[in-house]
Parts: C-alpha cells; sequence; structure tokens
C-alpha cells in the first residue's frame, strides 16, 4: 500500500517536472527527430550487412545471410592489399604529423613579433580554408607532365618530366605532403598560443645565467611544449585506421591503386558504383568497428598512462 | 665566447628565416603561377613559358570563365547550399543546445544519444539507402538536411549559454517569461559571437563539402561548385566540352589549363574574403575545444 503511495507520488512528480519542462521538449522535438532519421535509421541499416539486400526487396524483406558477406571479404584477394594501404597511409600520415607543425612553431617564435612573423602566419594559414577538391586538383595539376610548374622547373634543370599523380613511389608522398601544405600554419597556432602562455620570467631567469637562445629552446621552451604535444600524438593515434578517403578518392588513378585503395575508397566503389550494396555494407560496418576499436583503445591507453581522455 | 654566441644567433636567425620565407614560398608560388597562367596569352601558356609572372596580359579567360553556364550555376548551386544549410544548421543546433542546460526528465538518455553520434555512424551504404528511401536524393534537402546538427558543435553552444549569467534568466522567470521567452529575448540576443563562429565553421563545411554532393546528387544542374571544380581539375571530364564552347564562342584557342586555373582562382575568391574573419573564429574555435579537453 504505502509502496504504491510512493509511486504515485514519484508519478505525479515526474507529471509535473515533464509539464514544467513542456517547452523544453517542444523545442526538442525537431533535433531529437533528427538525430533518431539521420543518425539511428542508418545504424539500424547496418543490418543489411547481414542480409542480401535487393532494391525492390527493401531492406526488411531482403533475405538474411548472416556473415556470408563478411566471410567473402575476408577471403578476398584484393583484402590484404587495402589493409596494408589503409594502414601504411595512416601511419606514415601519422609520422609526419604533429612535429612539423612544433618545428614551425617554434621557429616563429624565434622572431620578434613584427610584420614579417604576421605575414608568415597569414600566409601559411590560408590553405586550412581550401577545400579538399582545390588542394587536390592543384596538387595534380601543377605536377602534370604537360604543363604543370614543378616539371617545368625540372625541365629547367635538365630534369625529365615526371609523371607523378601515375607513379605508385609518389602516391603517399603527394598525399601526405598536400597534408602537411594544407595543416602546417593552422596546426602550429595551438603550439604558438601554448609557448605565448610560459612565463616570460623563465626567460629572464635563463638570460641572467647566460643561456644562449638554443638553450633557452630546449631547456624552457621545448619541456612546456611536451604535454600538448604528446596529449596531441596520442589522440591521433586513433585516426591512424580512418586516412582522408575523400582526398584518396581525388588524388588516386587506377594505375595507382596497388597503394593507394583503402577500405573505405573500395567500399565507395564496391557500393556506390557497383551496387554490391549489401557487401559495401559489410566492409564499411567491419571498418568502423575497427576505428571504433581505435578510438576506444587510445582513449583507455591514454587515460591509464596520461590521465587525459577524449571522454 | 660573447662574439663567437652573437655570430651564432646571427647565423641560426638567418637560416630561421630563410626556412620561414622558403616555406611561405611553397604557399604562395602555387597561387602566384595559377593568376599568371591564367591571365597570360595563350601560346606563352602552350610553350610551357609562364612561371609566377604574366607574360602578355589577356583577361579573356575570366570573361568565358563568368559567361560559362555550368560554373555559374554551380556558383549559384554552392551559395545557396552553404546559405539554407547554414541557416538550418545553426536554428536546429541552438534548440538542441538550449535544453542541455536545463533540467527535464529524459534528459540523461537525449546527452547519451548525441554524444554516440560522435563516435558512430551508419557508413556510407546505409546512408545513401536511407537518403534514397527518403526520396531526397538529388534534391537540396540532401545537401543540407543529413549534417543538420553536429554534435560537438551543439556542446560548444551550450557551453557559451552556460556563460550567460544564470541571474538574468531567474529574473526574467520571476517577471513572468516563458522558457521560451527567455531564450529569445535574453539568449539570443547575448549569444551573437558564437552565432557568427559556428555559422562560420558550418558554412565553410558546406561551401567545401564535395563528397556529399558526390554521392547523393546526380544531375549536373544540381552540382555545386566543389563537384564542377573536381570535374574540370581531377576528371578533366568537363573540359574538352568546355574547350569546344570556348572555341566556338571566341574563335581562339584557349588553353584549357588557363581555364582550369582562373576558376580556381574564382572558386577560393570568397574563402579569401572571409579569411579574416575565419581565421579569428578559427582560433577562438580551437581554444574552445582546447579548453574543454
Amino acid at each position: 500500500m504505502s509502496t504504491n503511495i510512493i509511486r504515485n507520488k514519484k508519478f505525479t512528480k515526474l507529471k509535473h517536472e515533464i509539464y514544467e519542462a513542456k517547452y523544453l521538449y517542444i523545442l526538442l522535438i525537431l533535433p531529437f527527430a533528427y538525430f533518431v532519421i539521420f543518425h539511428y535509421l542508418p545504424m539500424y541499416g547496418i543490418i543489411i550487412a547481414f542480409k542480401d539486400y535487393n532494391v525492390f526487396r527493401g531492406i526488411i524483406k531482403s533475405p538474411w545471410v548472416g556473415f556470408k558477406h563478411f566471410i567473402d571479404f575476408l577471403t578476398d584477394s584484393s583484402m590484404p592489399v587495402l589493409f596494408k594501404n589503409t594502414f601504411l597511409i595512416g601511419i606514415v600520415t601519422y609520422l609526419f604529423s604533429g612535429w612539423p607543425n612544433v618545428i614551425f612553431a617554434l621557429m616563429l617564435n624565434e622572431l620578434k613579433n613584427g610584420i614579417f612573423r604576421k605575414t608568415v602566419i597569414t600566409v601559411t594559414n590560408i590553405p586550412n580554408y581550401l577545400s579538399v577538391v582545390i588542394v587536390a586538383g592543384m596538387a595534380i595539376n601543377l605536377l602534370s607532365p604537360t604543363d604543370g610548374l614543378v616539371n617545368i622547373l625540372l625541365q629547367y634543370m635538365g630534369i625529365e618530366p615526371i609523371h607523378f599523380i601515375v607513379q605508385k613511389a609518389w602516391f603517399i608522398p603527394i598525399y601526405v605532403g598536400t597534408g602537411i601544405w594544407q595543416g602546417l600554419g593552422f596546426g602550429s597556432l595551438l603550439y604558438l598560443a601554448v609557448i605565448s602562455n610560459i612565463s616570460l620570467e623563465l626567460y629572464e631567469a635563463a638570460d641572467i645565467e647566460g643561456a644562449t637562445r638554443i638553450n633557452k629552446a630546449i631547456y624552457i621552451t621545448i619541456p612546456h611544449l611536451l604535454p600538448t604535444f604528446i596529449l596531441t600524438m596520442i589522440m591521433a593515434v586513433a585516426f591512424i585506421i580512418g586516412p582522408s578517403f575523400e582526398k584518396i578518392m581525388l588524388l588516386y588513378t587506377p594505375a595507382t591503386y596497388d597503394v593507394s585503395d583503402v577500405i573505405s575508397t573500395y567500399v565507395y566503389r564496391k557500393g556506390l558504383t557497383q551496387g554490391h550494396f549489401s557487401y559495401a555494407a559489410a566492409i564499411g560496418f567491419f571498418n568502423s568497428l575497427l576505428s571504433l576499436a581505435f578510438v576506444l583503445g587510445t582513449n583507455y591507453a591514454s587515460k591509464k598512462v596520461s590521465e587525459y581522455s577524449m571522454f | 665566447m660573447q662574439t663567437n654566441a652573437k655570430l651564432g644567433t646571427k647565423i641560426a636567425n638567418v637560416i630561421i628565416i630563410f626556412i620561414l620565407i622558403l616555406v611561405s614560398l611553397t604557399m604562395i608560388v602555387p597561387f602566384l603561377h595559377l593568376i599568371s597562367v591564367s591571365i597570360s596569352k595563350p601560346e606563352y601558356v602552350y610553350q610551357g613559358a609562364v612561371t609566377i609572372s604574366p607574360k602578355g596580359l589577356y583577361f579573356k579567360v575570366y570573361e568565358a570563365i563568368l559567361k560559362n553556364e555550368s560554373f555559374l550555376k554551380a556558383f549559384y548551386n554552392s551559395i545557396k547550399y552553404t546559405a539554407v544549410g547554414t541557416a538550418i544548421n545553426l536554428v536546429l543546433t541552438c534548440m538542441c543546445a538550449y535544453p542541455l542546460n536545463k533540467k527535464f526528465p529524459g534528459k540523461k538518455f537525449f546527452t547519451l544519444m548525441l554524444v554516440l553520434t560522435m563516435f558512430i555512424s551508419g557508413g556510407m551504404i546505409p546512408n545513401y539507402l536511407l537518403m534514397n528511401y527518403l526520396g531526397i536524393l538529388d534534391k537540396i534537402w540532401v545537401m543540407v538536411l543529413p549534417g543538420a546538427i553536429s554534435a560537438y558543435y551543439a556542446f560548444i553552444m551550450r557551453t557559451y549559454f552556460l556563460t550567460i549569467s544564470e541571474e538574468i534568466e531567474e529574473a526574467a522567470k520571476i517577471d513572468g517569461c516563458s522558457e521560451i521567452g527567455i531564450l529569445f529575448k535574453i539568449i539570443l540576443p547575448l549569444s551573437k559571437p558564437i552565432f557568427a563562429t559556428l555559422g562560420l565553421f558550418y558554412g565553410i563545411g558546406h561551401w567545401n563539402n564535395y563528397f556529399g554532393p558526390l554521392i547523393y546528387l546526380n544531375s549536373k544542374e544540381n552540382y555545386p561548385l566543389q563537384l564542377f571544380l573536381r570535374n574540370i581539375l581531377v576528371q578533366q571530364s568537363e573540359i574538352s566540352s568546355i574547350d569546344r564552347e570556348l572555341f566556338t564562342k571566341y574563335r581562339q584557342q584557349f588553353n584549357p589549363t588557363q581555364f582550369k586555373y582562373g576558376t580556381i582562382i574564382v572558386s577560393i575568391i570568397p574563402v579569401l574574403l572571409l579569411y579574416p574573419y575565419l581565421q579569428k573564429h578559427f582560433t577562438k574555435g580551437f581554444m574552445i575545444g582546447s579548453v574543454k579537453g
């Protein structure tokens, strides 16, 4: 009897709270609908990875096939290459991330706060806002063997034109290089901000002790940058598995598929250009699980090691 | 000793300045080259004689670009998607962020629902099938609805709303203002900076988006600028038809490269015009992010 009353009381309280918040619920109707439709319905749609999706039958009526597509993929002859490329591109990108920004920030820090420094920062930050199409398009055209600037300059130096875009050896350098080109200036701003927070007294004390500029950089500036740098690098591990396939889609050609085709570009070609929806969805799902595992693993590790975590 | 250290400092300075100039040049030279090629006389471009200064001024290419229907249509589409998309982004993100600071039954559930979308997604194929099922493929809605709210930006906006003093809100409540009234009369007028910041974040995302249009749009008349650029710069599929069109129109051979480079220049002008604002707000943005992380 008494539990009933308590339950009733709780229920009236809940009813009252809901009534009080009625305007909040009205505000939330559209956002809630948005997340259900555009985020959770596609997650439900992943079940086609376990079915033989047929456009005319729809998702529900298509027959179940269990793990057939996953097994097909894992035994597919192109699978080892896709995995190799996904990891290799991710790891090389990772190895060339972070430290160029730090070095660039350290060099900027050595300059007096004048027009030259401001100009360098302004100029190097522009590429950050260009679209990946413009960056890749510029790279392809400037590297073109017929009228690209790079080959014009190479010819001045007496070097034969190189057809960069169709050569396997050049794919990763172009991919990573355009990434550094685009991100260098903006990426260094974070470290410049950290440097500007270092207490000036430290440098003054070092001056009195007779420290040179290189001493000060090594013993004061770099140690202060280290925590931010390490944290950034730990977090970046999470994204090794997900190279920017938007850029790969623009930069790769059939001639370089051996080194440039990654899991997500393969999903695009299988699914959207060839129409193997279920098979492609299965690969995509597998890829998402893998990258989620990377994110969670990295987060767990960084929590253990450095008490920093994303969530 | 003293002079040695001074000499060392000088040498270090020279090296640093030299490297910084070199790095800056890699960012400037490509653009100088694009501009030079686009305004040089075609014969010099054919010879490969143009590097970073124009040879023989010739502006017909820009006339051709600004009269090219595919380009104009694509430019117009990009403006349309960016304007409509950003407006929807801001309204919905605000509707999503405001209640997150309040107490209401189900808040934990809703917050979890938002956070999950930051780490899990259905993936390319299920998304495509959903748009197909909703019947919005190849329509403006497929450009503006799927990314309508970014959970991350919603949390940034919520954090900003928190900085607005609760006392003002309490006072308004006592005066009989409803939650919606508080939102419109107090929160929104005080939140212009965060709307400007997130508007630029969302806006540049729409303007630079090419993957969405690539998979969701089929008809050429709906293509935004980025797809047009991809077709002439990367696929090169469009360029021969443009070349033919230019030849019949101007009775003069252009070098298609000039058309490509001119188009790049015209396309980045809007971004360059907004650059000071972008820079200001993006710098602020990663400060918010880094404080939060």
